[in-house]
């Protein structure tokens, strides 16, 4: 992917091009917000990762500027900001994801993939699929090879959510923000609690475990 | 409302000032009255006494020219015009038989040893006989011998003296009413306008201890002691203001500057971890600091999280929000979780029954897991964990009862302070900082928190205002 950060601290927009880089993607990398939207107009990117506070034109005012002259391009917000209403700002500007500094690799990693995902493949789907599970929203069953599987409301919600991100890492914090809409870190680790439930009734009687956990870093669904 | 308002006007301290003032007044009016009434007394007795004199005189004259004979034709001329019947005459001779006058009988009270003797001599007593006055009547006389021969007693009955005291008295007695009664309205005007002028700061310092530290005693400027009082008050709120506002300035610089910093070490860290293989011996290392670094982090937003509660007013606006979807949501969110520990979880709530609130739902939702968190957390397995919706007429509760370790009654006001953590859960995980936000979330809900043994286990009720 081609990534823009505009970014006014030096070493962590270096740290993060570092990273991003070594995943294979391409990144440049703009100090202004005046620059960092000229970038954005002039050249195609796969999603532009932008800090709320940078000089000339602060990070809001770009996301605005860009989604009001037509420009879709996935973007991930990034603040030192860590309120509830900082976040649905930026939502309302038209950032596509929003993470508060501190924030780590991974997690910054798993949402910029799950935008750009989102944004391409976003279609009013009744239908989701993932190797030989089958999720029908409408009717609100699940199958895996054909065998139903019962689940309780979350646990569906929880499923859609690993579905529609199938093959990708998604965070402990973003189930938190998209299943449940929370916006804390419990204290204790219930999402695994639920994962783990969820995990017995999809892959319980199958030999090949399709919901998988990363140590550090998350859940990850595979077909 | 208007008996509360009386009775905290009784109560004050400048009421019980001016009912001293009425105190000492009344005692002065009785004081003034008490002198007024001897005073009178006197003058009315010195007068009855000259007036007694001078018909003596008259008489006496009268029986030296006329003798006797003239004396008691004067006696009957002075009974007969005497309009009010006040008047007493008694002309007796040496066997006291009555020569002339109203009076039938010489007063028994009045010794008749030497009466002829004696030059003359004031004496009371009561009339038991006599012509055209009742009987028992208080009479003020003087007994004279004319001559060895003729004996006067002149009199004046005391009533119209009675008539003097008791108007006096009747007076006495409707003016101190009068006295009384305004005397205690003087003091309820003044105590009002103490209590008013007073009401007027202390509204004001209830607004600012709500939140609002920009408000101001409203000052009339005239310059008396209640405006140079609330003008200073207002110099010191300036102050405290501006000292408060450069603190804030200063923790969120501060939380600015170091977020920074902390960006940068969790990058570094980052990279780290992902430039050597997981066999690295220094990878563990790594790994260790990223975990620490993430609970810094955590623990540096509640901190920050937590200073932007307490600055915030408590008159702010909120939403509608509903408690009962709040709790349900957090419910099914942490069951499976209790499940695990095999802890009995347990939602009790009346079937129909409004629990919308005037709140923030994010803030109350991370209140509300924080308690179940904790309750969670100390709860040993196949403990019971029991959260109950109650509905009173003003009021909706949330309690959150647990079967585990408890707080001993001497700490339950002090768990909400930052970073203070029991004996008991030092080992398990967390930062201190828990109750101290439920707190603070609490504040700016109005809502009161209390904590209760639950034998065994802890009780946390949380009860809103609708």
């Amino acid at each position: 992917m081609k990534l823009l950060i505009i970014e006014d601290d030096l070493e962590s927009a270096k740290y993060l091009a570092k990273g991003l880089r070594e995943h294979g993607h391409v990144v440049d990398h703009r100090a202004s917000g005046k620059e960092g939207l000229f970038m954005a107009t002039t050249e195609h990117y796969d999603a532009l990762i932008v800090d709320r506070m940078v000089p000339d034109v602060d990070g809001m005012t770009v996301v605005q500027t860009l989604r009001a002259s037509g420009n879709e391009t996935p973007i991930l917000f990034l603040t030192a900001l860590d309120k509830v209403e900082e976040k649905v700002k930026g939502l309302k500007a038209g950032a596509d994801d929003y993470l508060a500094k501190p924030y780590s690799f991974t997690e910054l990693m798993a949402r910029l993939e799950t935008i750009t995902r989102r944004k391409t493949g976003e279609k009013a789907v009744t239908k989701l699929s993932c190797g030989e599970l089958e999720m029908d929203l409408l009717t609100r069953t699940v199958r895996r090879a054909g065998k139903t599987i019962d689940l309780q409301a979350r646990e569906f919600s929880l499923l859609e959510y690993l579905m529609r991100n199938a093959g990708t890492v998604v965070t402990r914090t973003m189930l938190l923000e998209h299943v449940w809409d929370y916006n804390f870190d419990p204290q204790t680790n219930v999402i695994d609690v639920h994962i783990s439930r969820l995990r017995q009734k999809v892959d319980k009687g199958f030999d090949k475990s399709m919901i998988h956990t990363l140590r550090g870093a998350g859940y990850k669904l595979v077909a | 409302m208007m008996f509360s308002r009386l009775a905290r006007t009784i109560n004050s301290f400048t009421f019980r000032l001016a009912l001293v003032y009425v105190g000492l007044f009344s005692l002065s009016a009785i004081l003034l009255f008490a002198f007024i009434y001897t005073f009178a007394m006197r003058y009315t007795d010195t007068k009855v006494s000259d007036a007694i004199k001078l018909q003596y005189s008259y008489l006496l004259n009268e029986y030296r020219e006329n003798g006797s004979a003239g004396v008691e034709r004067r006696i009957r001329e002075l009974i007969a015009e005497d309009d009010e019947s006040s008047r007493i005459f008694l002309l007796v001779n040496r066997e006291q038989e009555r020569l002339a006058g109203n009076l039938n009988i010489w007063p028994k009270t009045i010794s008749k040893e030497g009466v002829f003797e004696k030059e003359g001599e004031w004496i009371r007593f009561y009339i038991e006989s006599a012509r055209g006055i009742p009987e028992g009547i208080e009479v003020k006389a003087l007994t004279i011998p004319l001559s060895k021969w003729r004996f006067l007693l002149i009199g004046e009955t005391t009533q119209a003296s009675d008539r003097v005291k008791q108007t006096i008295i009747q007076t006495f007695w409707a003016s101190l009413l009068v006295t009384l009664v305004m005397a205690f309205i003087g003091a309820l005007i003044i105590t009002r306008s103490v209590i008013h002028r007073l009401s007027i700061i202390n509204r004001s310092a209830a607004t600012i201890m709500r939140g609002n530290l920009s408000a101001r005693i409203p000052s009339a400027r005239g310059g008396d002691e209640f405006d140079e009082l609330s003008s200073n008050l207002n110099r010191m709120l300036d102050r405290i203001e501006m000292l408060l506002l450069s603190l804030s300035q200063f923790s969120s610089n501060i939380a600015h500057d170091l977020r920074t910093p902390l960006s940068r070490i969790i990058n570094r860290l980052d990279a780290g971890l992902r430039s050597i293989e997981p066999s690295n011996p220094a990878y563990r290392l790594l790994e260790k600091n990223a975990r620490e670094m993430e609970g810094l982090v955590s623990t540096f937003n509640s901190i920050l999280k937590i200073s932007e509660l307490e600055a915030r007013p408590e008159s702010v606006t909120f939403e509608p929000c509903d408690l009962r979807a709040v709790i349900e949501n957090l419910t099914l969110f942490y069951e499976p979780y209790a499940d695990e520990k095999s802890i009995h979880f347990h939602l009790l709530t009346i079937p129909d029954g409004d629990f919308i609130i005037q709140g923030e739902k994010n803030l109350l939702t991370q209140a509300f897991a924080n308690l179940i968190d904790n309750a969670i957390k100390f709860t040993p397995e196949q403990g019971t964990i029991t959260i109950q919706l109650e509905r009173g007429e003003h009021h909706a509760s949330v309690t959150i009862a647990d079967s585990g370790a408890g707080i001993p009654p001497e700490y339950h006001d002090k768990v909400f302070e930052k970073f203070f953590r029991l004996e008991q859960s030092r080992a398990s995980k967390g930062n201190g900082l828990g109750l101290s936000l439920v707190a603070a979330i609490a504040r700016i809900h109005k809502a009161r928190i209390t904590l209760e043994d639950n034998e065994p286990g802890l009780r946390v009720r949380m009860e809103f205002s609708i």
